[in-house]
């Protein structure tokens, strides 16, 4: 029987620091025995296993339509998270995964999509976004818009990219910093009031909404004011995991374990759910 | 199947006999704490205690356990790969326990191979209670003091000898083959009937519960959680206590370049349960975390397992410090639907 728990061995390819504030870092990892690459979809998250320290959960953020890495954006936060900001080129770690469910892309094929993001949620949705825009996906869906907001222009993740995407026209990108900075020629707002002015029409359109609690808290009612039914929204959650399987019983929200039956909801879904998320 | 009967003399010889081929687990007492351990030759099991205080889940999911050992080679699991383990002097609760905490350890999608390497060809010898106590409730969900759910022989104490019914084919052929058995006259059998009648009677009519997870799931925010977990001192007996939990902590553990994995018995009553890294907790307050317990058991696994996560042992009941008793809060919960 194949044991669950066994970490496979993956390396460093690459380190970044992510924002000024250096909290973020991204590592793009390989396979340290290519029999051991898995398929995976945009929205499902792995356990990084650092022998002596631990395990924690964290979204993959790149695409399976990249090959050749799996991409972790990670918030240094705890005891494990503080290991991986240490980790440098070449060093090797473990992974478990692929786990949990991903982005619904098969009900929203042929519709219009909208991912409303901010902080450094925007991890499995970029995963998300690159997954769409692959060539040998674009065609499946309508118009692509992306709302991503930081704090400040420094907090902003895979910044060079998202300027990368906003001058293509297959995706229409709106970035946001909350309070004016010098420099800054794009928008100024929070996400949810940006959502509102932006106003994406709710006609065939789907929602991936990630980001702060507060943040989802006020962008939901405005989703609902544009015209978006819940089972349109959808939002992946998070919570402190152990097993990432189901069984260690800590990612409950009511009945559902997000590790299992999430981290991908609909707000129709939680709804039904009394547990706050 | 047939049922068989052994003289009680001569138990300790079947027992020697089922070590041959089998880790044979029964209830011991060590140092005041009533628990199942491995026997020693010759030792004999506590046939005294009617229910151990820690439950036999531990021998198939122990309280702490090795899963990996690491050192800069990389990781090696370690799994249980020692005899069969058979139970003896199991109750009827406990062994119902079993298959339910295994509906969770082995899913539909993910199999766990802790439990499973412990599990697999073993053996449950469950013993019926003659004389269910006071805190004892399991007829509450379906089992009894000589049900046979989870086991695959069921022993009843007759006074003199034992009955073994098998429940399986598996079971009676181990029994022919160990031998010293007799078959059971039908003067033994209406014993263990009468023995079972009065067992059963002697708990009394159980509550209907069938609106107990309808109730729960319209009383999220009822001032009821606030005033029942008033008095819980969020020590977390129960859920150790308790046959049917089965939460746990995973942590890594290191001695200079070497260490372990190892995984721990967790429970949902400590703020650490969900607190994360960021110092965001979902369930900050006792009263939430009471709640899940109780949701957990009551409305959850209903939903997921279509059963109730409780199998009436009454371990909670009897070590609670507080005597907050489950089942107080079962009644009110099923009375609310008559109001």
């Amino acid at each position: 029987m194949e044991n669950i728990y066994m970490p496979l061995p993956i390396r460093v390819k690459n380190v970044r620091v992510e924002s000024d504030d250096k909290m973020l870092r991204t590592f793009d990892f390989e396979f340290v025995n290519e029999k051991d690459a898995f398929d995976y979809l945009p929205g499902q998250f792995c356990q990084l296993s650092i022998p002596g320290v631990g395990e924690a959960p964290f979204g993959i953020a790149s695409s399976p339509t990249e090959e050749g890495f799996l991409r972790f954006t990670v918030n240094r936060v705890g005891v494990v998270t503080t290991a991986l900001h240490h980790l440098q080129e070449g060093d090797i770690i473990g992974i478990r995964g692929p786990l949990g469910n991903y982005y619904p892309k098969e009900e929203f094929k042929g519709k219009n999509v909208v991912i409303v993001s901010g902080g450094f949620a925007l991890t499995t949705l970029r995963s998300l976004t690159v997954y769409l825009r692959d060539p040998a996906n674009r065609g499946d869906y309508g118009d692509i818009t992306l709302i991503y907001g930081a704090r400040r222009p420094g907090l902003m993740i895979y910044r060079d990219e998202l300027e990368k995407w906003e001058k293509e026209n297959d995706i229409e990108v709106h970035l946001t910093i909350d309070s004016e900075v010098e420099g800054w020629d794009k928008l100024v707002g929070f996400v949810p009031t940006v959502t509102k002015e932006i106003s994406p029409s709710p006609k065939d359109a789907w929602v991936m909404l990630c980001g702060p609690p507060i943040m989802i808290k006020y962008t939901l009612p405005v989703l609902a004011e544009i015209g978006f039914p819940k089972e349109r929204i959808y939002t992946s959650l998070e919570r402190r995991m152990k097993c990432g399987i189901g069984k260690c019983g800590r990612c409950n929200i009511g009945s559902k374990y997000i590790c299992l039956d999430g981290p991908v909801f609909s707000f129709a879904e939680l709804e039904k759910i009394p547990e706050e998320i | 199947m047939s049922v068989y009967r052994i003289k009680k003399d001569d138990l300790s010889l079947f027992l020697e006999k089922l070590r041959e081929d089998f880790a044979v687990y029964a209830p011991v007492e060590s140092d005041g704490i009533t628990s199942f351990a491995e026997l020693e030759p010759g030792q004999e099991p506590a046939f005294g205690i009617l229910k151990t205080q820690k439950p036999p889940k531990e021998v198939f999911y122990p309280q702490n356990e090795i899963m990996f050992r690491f050192n800069e080679e990389g990781m090696t699991p370690e799994l249980y790969d020692g005899k069969p383990i058979a139970l003896f002097g199991v109750r009827p609760c406990d062994a119902k326990g079993f298959n339910i905490i295994e509906r969770v350890f082995i899913d539909p999608k993910y199999e766990d191979p802790y439990w499973s390497a412990r599990r697999k060809g073993s053996l449950v010898f469950a013993l019926a209670c003659n004389e269910p106590l006071l805190s004892c409730f399991c007829n509450w969900f379906g089992g009894g003091p000589f049900d046979k759910t989870g086991s695959d022989v069921l022993v009843i104490d007759t006074g003199e000898d034992y009955l073994f019914e098998p429940t399986n084919e598996g079971a009676e052929k181990l029994l022919s083959n160990i031998g010293g058995f007799e078959k059971a006259e039908k003067a033994d059998i209406e014993k263990a009937g009468k023995l079972r009648k009065k067992a059963e009677s002697s708990m009394g009519e159980p509550p209907k519960l069938d609106s107990v997870k309808e109730t729960l799931d319209n009383s999220w925010n009822s001032p009821l959680w606030d005033r029942i977990s008033a008095k819980c001192l969020g020590c977390a007996v129960c859920t150790f206590s308790c046959p049917t939990c089965y939460c746990f902590d995973i942590q890594d553990e290191t001695r200079r370049d070497k260490g372990t994995r190892v995984r721990l018995w967790d429970t949902c009553q400590f703020p650490l349960f969900t607190k994360e890294g960021s110092g965001h907790n979902p369930r900050k307050s006792q009263t939430s975390r009471l709640r899940q317990r109780f949701m957990h058991k009551f409305s959850y696994m209903v939903e997921t397992l279509n059963e109730f996560g409780c199998v009436g042992c009454g371990r909670c009941v009897t070590l609670c410090p507080v005597n907050l008793d489950v089942r107080d809060f079962l009644e009110k919960i099923a009375a609310e639907k008559d109001k």
